[in-house]
């Protein structure tokens, strides 16, 4: 159940950057491919991200009833 | 596939009794009910999990607002005072930008988009009513058993056949990734419009 075409616009140009938010959490960063920006998570961010992706996988995996 | 789940229809959702005799439009309705059913889950699932997790409520406006979260963003700004082979021609500097949870969140819907229903049935019974539109118009109701396999392989006298399990019923589900609904696109397109870098403070 991955979003294949996950991605934001770049802040500095609004080009599209994909990225994986799985990714983002080992600390990899992801550059646009116009201007070279690259954007990554920052550290005071990771719990609250890790925290909502454990709810998430929680979610995918309960049985439906 | 991962997105992508073949199962026979199990469990309580669908159980019919096999060995009385069943209306045809029952029999194929019974497996598209608990395939809607189940898509009804998902889709309320992953509603709850948007308000509980992605968001939250302000007591005092009583609205709900999206946990924003930080990022980073590095860019090499040329140095115009140095020359190209100097150390510190290109220097890197770091930004942040804020951006709602939700953004970075995978969330998909995941359907049921395909009920293949296959069974073997013997018409045992055939009844008919007048439809409400028509008075020559008479519709069919078949009624029937579905078809057990054991009674098509007798020929081993060893082996006895469960003869109850055996009755060929086989439903396919098959569930497929859909496009997000509109109204969270919606809400994604206009936070991913608004994103505004902002310098970090220096410590
Ligand atoms: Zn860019």
């Amino acid at each position: 159940m991955i979003n294949k075409d996950q991605s934001i616009p770049c802040p500095v140009c609004q080009t599209k950057i994909p990225f994986d938010t799985h990714q983002l959490l080992t600390g990899v960063q992801f550059s646009c491919s116009n201007c070279s920006a690259a954007i990554g998570l920052s550290t005071e961010s990771k719990k609250l991200v890790e925290e909502t992706m454990v709810k998430l996988e929680d979610l995918k995996t309960k049985k439906v009833r | 596939m991962a997105d992508t789940t073949n199962s026979e229809s199990q469990g309580s959702a669908f159980k019919p009794n096999f060995s009385s005799e069943l209306n045809i439009e029952s029999l194929i309705s019974a497996p598209l009910i608990a395939a809607s059913k189940a898509n009804v889950a998902m889709v309320t699932g992953q509603a709850r999990f948007l308000l509980e997790y992605c968001f939250e409520k302000n007591e005092k406006t009583n609205t709900h607002e999206p946990k924003m979260i930080t990022m980073s963003l590095s860019k090499g700004i040329i140095n115009s005072s140095k020359n190209p082979g100097d150390a510190d021609y290109i220097r890197l500097e770091t930004i942040n930008f804020t951006l709602p949870l939700l953004c970075i969140i995978p969330l998909s819907s995941i359907a049921v988009d395909k009920v293949t229903i296959d069974f073997d049935m013997e018409i045992t019974s055939v009844t008919s009513y007048e439809s409400e539109s028509g008075i020559l118009e008479k519709r069919a109701i078949l009624n029937g058993k579905i078809s057990n396999s054991s009674q098509e392989n007798t020929d081993s006298s060893k082996n006895q056949y469960k003869s109850q399990s055996s009755s060929k019923l086989k439903v396919n589900v098959n569930a497929g990734p859909l496009p997000l609904p509109l109204g969270i696109l919606t809400i994604l397109d206009m936070y991913n419009k608004a994103i505004q870098p902002s310098p970090v403070e220096k410590k």
